[in-house]
């Protein structure tokens, strides 16, 4: 390293002893992440002999089986995000001073995500499947005479995803909420604001820089949908996303270049959907977002 | 700027939150154009006193006015109150300007009258040109100015001021009081302000309510706040350190004369304000700087003529030097600790003669 380099780094802040310190979370990052991905990058970018370096890629857009889980990744990814999102939102601003039974509501809550996708997916189908409790209930009190179909669909992965990221969001967001200074919106308030307008001119500014994390979030766990895909949706119809896409590839047909080349898509529309995002972000709301609590 | 309503309050509250009662039978009436202050320790209840008339908790009971108009029914957002906070709450994400004028703009008044109006304000708090920053662009003391200059702009009836110098360093506080006198002599806008801090009270206000577990213990001007602390919570608060209870041995023939004893502690005060019987007690109180401390003299020496009445002597237990003076703490004879405030130069160990002024004696009623 040139020492200009070395200075405008800022390593010659560092100490040896902080050096040391780090040595454990930087090889992490290189073993798990940095390595693992260019080493699928090099992959994805080694095809067959004799074909121009980008061949896995032009195999994959090219074919529209293929090409079609993007968008069918983007239908189940988007939709799901922005349900959870729109429904935490005021959900966490409801309870943000707390509300009655907050603990009880909260293990619910939590439960989700302790047990997993499995056993989410497990109980959706037992709940919503064809002879499930809540078909059977309605043949019976004769609202309907054939079983409606939750599962094994586009339906079935959303409900599942929503089961499983919502807690995410809303507990990320109730976090948010709660941190923001009580007295803010009593000043508003004082000023003459009513609630709704608290909520509209003050508060949701205020939790844009949370609600875009969270959404971020949630946008990057429903993008990378797989269990969930297979167990509660059609994974060989409409919702097989780039994930199952990717799985077959390397798993079924032992393709690992070409796997990766899958992979390689999945992370750049993962990273457009983000920066769309963030680029949304900052043309609605500018500014400072939580604390000026100075002194 | 226009003079605002007259803002005359009357305020009759309970104010119970579950069994606790915060407010017991809470009675204040403020004059319109009025200062007053809301003085106890933390959790005696003034900020919920002030959140009851702002309308941010509801009452348990009672009655507010203003103008003989009833306010407690109206939800706060129509109470044309203005409201200063200890930890400014701005609104972070927007500019100086469009924190004063959110209220105006709220209220729907035309754009021009929004400018002038915002302008108005931020000259009156000398800070015409920032209208553009952001309030973290700003340091503490400019940013309690941007929330006094908010709470003014829609010109209410009435200034609430919960702790807003509580969060300034100790010049800028000073600074900041003289800036807050000055605004009230210009607007002459009735001001509740609450604080823990007998300074900002005692050098604030018209008058001053000074508050303990929920009750007033007592309403009066700073001076008869100071002079005169109708019980001992008061006294206390206001700075008095060193309490005495006394039986009177002897009263003398003017009837207004005694001698007041107990445990070798001798004091002989003329003009006792409250009617004296032998042998009852009487609680009395003198505050660190009216002791005076010299060094006692040794034996045989000329100043020992002086010792005759309202002396004794003590030994200096702690010395804090505070620049001007010193923060003495001196235990008597007969064990009891006395803290003075003096120039005097001691030492820990130092044998000293206390002189109590009988002038600066205060007499606390009973009960």
């Amino acid at each position: 390293m040139s020492r200009s380099l070395y200075f405008r780094l800022g390593f010659h802040n560092l100490d040896r002893a902080a050096l040391f310190f780090l040595l454990p979370s930087l090889l992490y990052l290189v073993l798990f992440f940095l390595y693992p991905f260019f080493y699928g990058l090099v992959l994805s970018l080694t095809p067959e002999s004799g074909k121009p370096i980008y061949h896995n890629f032009y195999l994959f857009l090219a074919d529209d089986w293929q090409r079609s889980t993007i968008w069918k990744t983007i239908r189940l990814a988007i939709p799901i995000t922005l349900l959870v999102v729109f429904i935490s939102v005021p959900l966490a601003y409801t309870m943000r001073r707390g509300i009655k039974f907050e603990r009880l509501i909260t293990t619910f809550l939590i439960l989700p995500v302790s047990l997993g996708t499995v056993l989410i997916a497990e109980g959706v189908l037992g709940f919503l499947g064809g002879n499930g409790w809540f078909n059977q209930f309605l043949i019976k009190i004769g609202l309907i005479k054939e079983s409606f179909r939750f599962t094994y669909n586009y339906t079935g992965v959303v409900i599942g995803l929503f089961l499983k990221n919502f807690p995410y969001c809303f507990l990320m967001l109730l976090g948010y909420v709660s941190g923001i200074n009580p007295e803010i919106e009593k000043s508003a308030r004082i000023l003459g604001a009513r609630p709704m307008q608290i909520f509209w001119r003050i508060m949701l500014p205020l939790m844009a820089p949370g609600i875009t994390i969270a959404f971020c979030l949630v946008f990057v766990m429903d993008f990378a949908v797989f269990p969930t895909a297979i167990l509660l949706g059609q994974p060989a119809g409409e919702t097989r996303t780039i994930a199952i896409a990717a799985y077959q590839m390397a798993f079924e047909h032992y393709d690992m270049p070409k796997a990766s080349s899958i992979a390689m898509i999945m992370a750049m529309t993962q990273m457009i959907g983000l920066v769309t995002i963030l680029a949304l972000r900052r043309r609605l709301y500018r500014g400072t977002s939580l604390g000026i609590t100075k002194g | 700027m226009e003079r605002a309503a007259i803002g005359h309050i009357e305020v009759q509250i309970t104010k119970r939150f579950g069994k606790k009662t915060v407010l017991d039978n809470f009675t204040l009436n403020v004059k319109g154009r009025e200062f007053i202050t809301l003085l106890g320790p933390s959790g005696c209840g003034k900020t919920t006193a002030l959140n009851c008339i702002a309308g941010l908790v509801p009452l348990s009971e009672g009655k507010i006015f203003v103008d003989g108009e009833r306010l407690d029914t109206i939800p706060p957002e129509k109470r044309g109150i203005g409201m200063v906070f200890q930890n400014y709450a701005l609104f972070p994400h927007m500019t100086v300007f469009k924190n004063i004028s959110f209220g105006l703009e709220l209220q729907k008044k035309p754009l021009d009258e929004v400018k002038s109006r915002v302008n108005e304000v931020l000259s009156l708090i000398r800070l015409q040109g920032f209208g553009d920053r952001f309030p973290g662009q700003l340091s503490g003391g400019q940013q309690q100015r941007v929330a006094i200059a908010r709470a003014l702009a829609p010109r209410p009836k009435l200034l609430l001021l919960d702790e807003p110098l509580s969060n300034l360093d100790a010049k800028l506080r000073l600074d900041m009081r003289g800036e807050l006198k000055n605004l009230h002599r210009e607007l002459g806008l009735t001001s509740i302000y609450v604080t823990h801090d007998q300074c900002e009270a005692l050098s604030l206000s018209d008058r001053i309510a000074v508050i303990h577990e929920g009750m007033i213990q007592q309403v009066g001007t700073p001076k008869e706040i100071y002079e005169k602390p109708a019980n001992l919570f008061v006294a206390d608060f206001m700075g008095c350190e060193n309490f005495f209870t006394l039986k009177v041995r002897a009263i003398e023939s003017d009837g207004k004369t005694a001698l007041l004893e107990q445990d070798g502690f001798r004091l002989r005060l003329s003009n006792i304000p409250q009617p004296i019987t032998i042998g009852h007690e009487v609680t009395l109180t003198i505050r660190p700087d009216d002791i005076q401390v010299t060094h006692a003299p040794s034996l045989g020496s000329q100043v020992q003529v002086k010792e005759e009445q309202n002396t004794t002597s003590g030994v200096v237990h702690v010395v804090q030097y505070l620049g001007k003076e010193n923060d003495i703490e001196i235990f008597l004879e007969n064990n009891k600790k006395i803290r003075v405030r003096s120039p005097e130069k001691v030492e820990r160990g130092d044998k000293v003669t206390l002189y109590f002024n009988p002038e600066k004696i205060i007499f606390i009623p009973k009960g």
